[in-house]
């Protein structure tokens, strides 16, 4: 077995998340919204798990809406938000933000709303300006660089991406202050096929697509009930041992980082250390070197890493977030992500080093 | 998998994927990559037409899937564009015609896999041209492919010696017709999948239209098209239009038959004339590169398109990478923007890009 470094883009599977979708899977569960036992037991299920998400948010269940994942979380968000008004809404987004933002966002642009994509520092953290929008969208947690901002209470209402948060940032949506909230079960080690958006009682949406009024009529279609008890287990289990593991996998990153400078002089993380980060991502630069280059190099070696940004087929464009950040097209080209989670290990660390020691002898070969 | 690593250029088509296959079942190490060229990813779904469509990829996955080798997608668009696609419009309103192919060859495909195959630990790199490579006497030889019909030595004219060492031609003692019954027997997703023919990038093959599309319109250089007396006959709107040996789309209209035999780029004058005025005794190359030194005279043929059979010629050295190829018997629409590439017998000694016919 290789060496998994990717959690930002899938985190494995936790067993006790698997435990519970397979249990689910196989209790001979009808459709939720059917009135016989099958059901019943379905409903009875998903309700819990609705309950279970609530109470790790400190929301009210109602407020829960289950979706695919945190792509459909952010759509029916932003797209939400714009299309329950007759009037152009001004949403503002963070030029960094995941795509599953920017691009509702610039697709609506074209149906009139206002959108402002917002500049960022160096570090990226957004420039907030003198900004009042009716919609603010910002992630808790950026999927590239792990920077963590919040930014709740700055517009009438605020939208967070936390589908990178949850295991490693407390999600009380009340401190957090926000309106609006993804999540997504596949970063948090449940199973892929479910997410939620937190939806604040009192903030009006229109559903994305039309069906049946199942999720308070915001989302229509069956609720895939085994994927949503894997994925309550999932956020539950990473809210209970959440300062624990952040402790352990901060330790393991800087762990990284601190060989990283031996092994590798040249690449430079890409965020300073003091700039406040969830603990599991290591975003580094690589001058000269193309980052999806070292991804296969070492994918080559038995270690998943990435790029940071991914396209459906397979070839990386620069990063818009180091772009955003002020990086220039080749930098921009140049980064690599390390993300680490539940099972990551001592030894996993020191096996990505050992391969990049081998990595980097290539690479200078090369050039 | 104990054996040396090589990476294959894998396009999606039938070629590549049975290079693959041949070196895995060789004994090789084998990395699939494919090479995304394409500035428009997402408009360029099409059916089994030139490559980097979504298509293709998907092809060339699901090969490395049922090979069971690795395979990755390389994003080369930018560096496709800087030396490809804009050298091949700038060469087109300089009245010239010019080979894609050989530049995407040399300047970025096999370049960019030796460069890169290096960080993936591989110092051997393979694509599924119709070619062979041999060493001997302790140096590398590029030759034609066995099946002359398919023959793509034309487009690796400029590989050096460095080069040569390090690649591999795995479908050069192949036919065609061997290597679709092995993705058949290897049951490979893309036995039957069509050929490509024409440049990837304008697979409507409206040169003239593309040009049009990516220059500016001050770049374009119209003027008039000359008889051989030198009477006008008609204006153009651009000398992208034409190429040497071209006699439809004219715009004359008066029934006789005439061939464009030389364009002026710097007046924007196209020739036109009989079809003998096309015959040209012989070529004038520049930038000329030689794979093993510049060789001696005698017995070297010279090609002056893909698929053009050889002819007989004398060189003389006029530059330090400047050749005059004086042909034995006239050769047809020498067309300046190609590459003029000379053979001795089956051997790739090397060649040029075509400046002007003599």
């Amino acid at each position: 077995m290789g060496i998994y470094a990717d959690y930002a883009a899938a985190a494995p599977l936790r067993p006790e998340a698997r435990a519970a979708f397979l249990e689910a899977l196989d209790a001979g569960l009808g459709n939720a919204s059917s009135a016989h036992d099958a059901g019943a037991r379905a409903r009875a299920r998903l309700e819990a798990a609705r309950e279970e998400i609530a109470a790790a948010l400190g929301a009210h269940p109602l407020e829960i809406v289950f979706t695919s994942g945190a792509t459909e979380s952010n759509n029916l968000a932003i797209t939400g938000v714009a299309r329950v008004h007759a009037a152009p809404v001004r949403i503002a987004v963070a030029a960094t933000e995941h795509a599953s933002v920017l691009a509702p966002a610039r697709a609506l642009a074209a149906d009139g709303h206002v959108i402002t994509e917002l500049a960022t520092d160096g570090q990226g953290i957004v420039d907030l300006g003198a900004a009042t929008p009716d919609l603010l969208s910002v992630a808790l947690v950026n999927a590239e660089t792990g920077l963590v901002q919040n930014v709740g209470g700055r517009g009438k209402l605020v939208h967070t991406d936390a589908a990178q948060a949850g295991s490693w940032i407390a999600l009380d949506v009340d401190a957090l202050g926000v309106d609006l909230m993804t999540l997504g079960s596949t970063k948090l080690g449940g199973p892929a096929g479910a997410g939620a958006l937190y939806v604040r009682r009192g903030v009006r949406l229109a559903p994305l697509h039309h069906g049946g009024p199942h999720e308070q009529g915001l989302r229509a279609g069956s609720e895939n009930v085994p994927a949503i008890v894997g994925f309550a287990t999932a956020l539950t289990l990473a809210v209970t041992e959440r300062a624990s593991t952040a402790a352990r996998v901060g330790a393991l990153r800087d762990r990284l980082r601190a060989g990283l400078a031996t092994v590798w002089p040249d690449a430079r993380p890409t965020l300073a250390h003091a700039t406040a980060t969830a603990p599991h991502v290591l975003n580094v630069t690589l001058p000269g070197v193309v980052g999806e280059d070292v991804v296969a190099a070492l994918d080559l070696e038995g270690v998943a890493a990435s790029t940071g940004s991914a396209c459906a087929a397979g070839a990386a464009e620069p990063s818009h977030v180091l772009r955003a950040m002020g990086h220039d097209d080749a930098a921009a080209r140049s980064s690599l992500r390390f993300s680490f989670g539940w099972a990551t290990t001592e030894a996993d660390v020191d096996g990505i080093l050992h391969a990049l020691t081998r990595v980097v002898r290539r690479v200078e070969v090369a050039a | 998998m104990s054996g040396p690593r090589i990476v294959v250029a894998m396009s999606g088509g039938v070629d590549s994927s049975v290079a693959a296959a041949l070196l895995r079942d060789q004994g090789y190490d084998v990395v699939g990559v494919s090479m995304q060229l394409s500035t428009t990813p997402a408009a360029t779904v099409r059916e089994g037409q030139g490559c980097c469509s979504l298509e293709d990829f998907r092809d060339a996955r699901r090969v490395a899937d049922a090979l069971g080798i690795p395979y990755y997608v390389w994003n080369l668009r930018d560096a496709f564009k800087a030396r490809v696609q804009d050298v091949f419009t700038a060469e087109y309103l300089r009245g010239r015609t010019p080979n894609p192919c050989v530049l995407c060859n040399r300047d970025l495909k096999f370049d960019e896999l030796w460069r890169r195959a290096a960080t993936l630990g591989a110092g051997l790199v393979a694509t599924g041209h119709y070619a062979r490579v041999v060493e001997q006497d302790g140096r590398w030889r590029l030759l034609r492919a066995h099946d002359e019909k398919k023959d793509q030595s034309y487009f690796l004219f400029s590989l050096t010696q460095a080069e040569l060492a390090r690649t591999r031609f795995p479908l050069g003692d192949l036919t065609k017709e061997e290597v679709r019954e092995h993705a058949r027997r290897l049951g490979l997703p893309v036995a039957e999948k069509p050929e490509s023919q024409e440049i990837c990038f304008v697979p409507d093959r409206d040169y003239a239209g593309w040009v049009e599309r990516h220059a500016d319109r001050e770049e374009l250089k119209p003027g008039a098209i000359v008889d051989e007396d030198g009477t006008t006959l008609a204006s153009h709107g651009g000398v992208h239009r034409f190429t040497v040996g071209q006699r439809r789309g004219l715009g004359i209209g008066d029934g006789v038959a005439r061939w464009v035999t030389r364009i002026d780029g710097a007046t924007g004058t196209v020739h036109v004339g009989g079809q003998s005025a096309l015959a040209s005794r012989g070529l004038v190359a520049e930038q000329v590169r030689w794979a093993s030194g510049t060789p001696t005279d005698g017995g070297i043929r010279v090609r002056i398109r893909h698929r053009h059979a050889p002819v007989k010629a004398h060189l003389t050295h006029t530059g330090t990478d400047r050749v005059e190829a004086w042909f034995d018997e006239p050769a047809s629409a020498v067309t300046p923007g190609q590459a003029a590439v000379f053979y001795r017998g089956d051997e790739v000694l090397g060649g040029g890009w075509i400046a002007a016919a003599l």
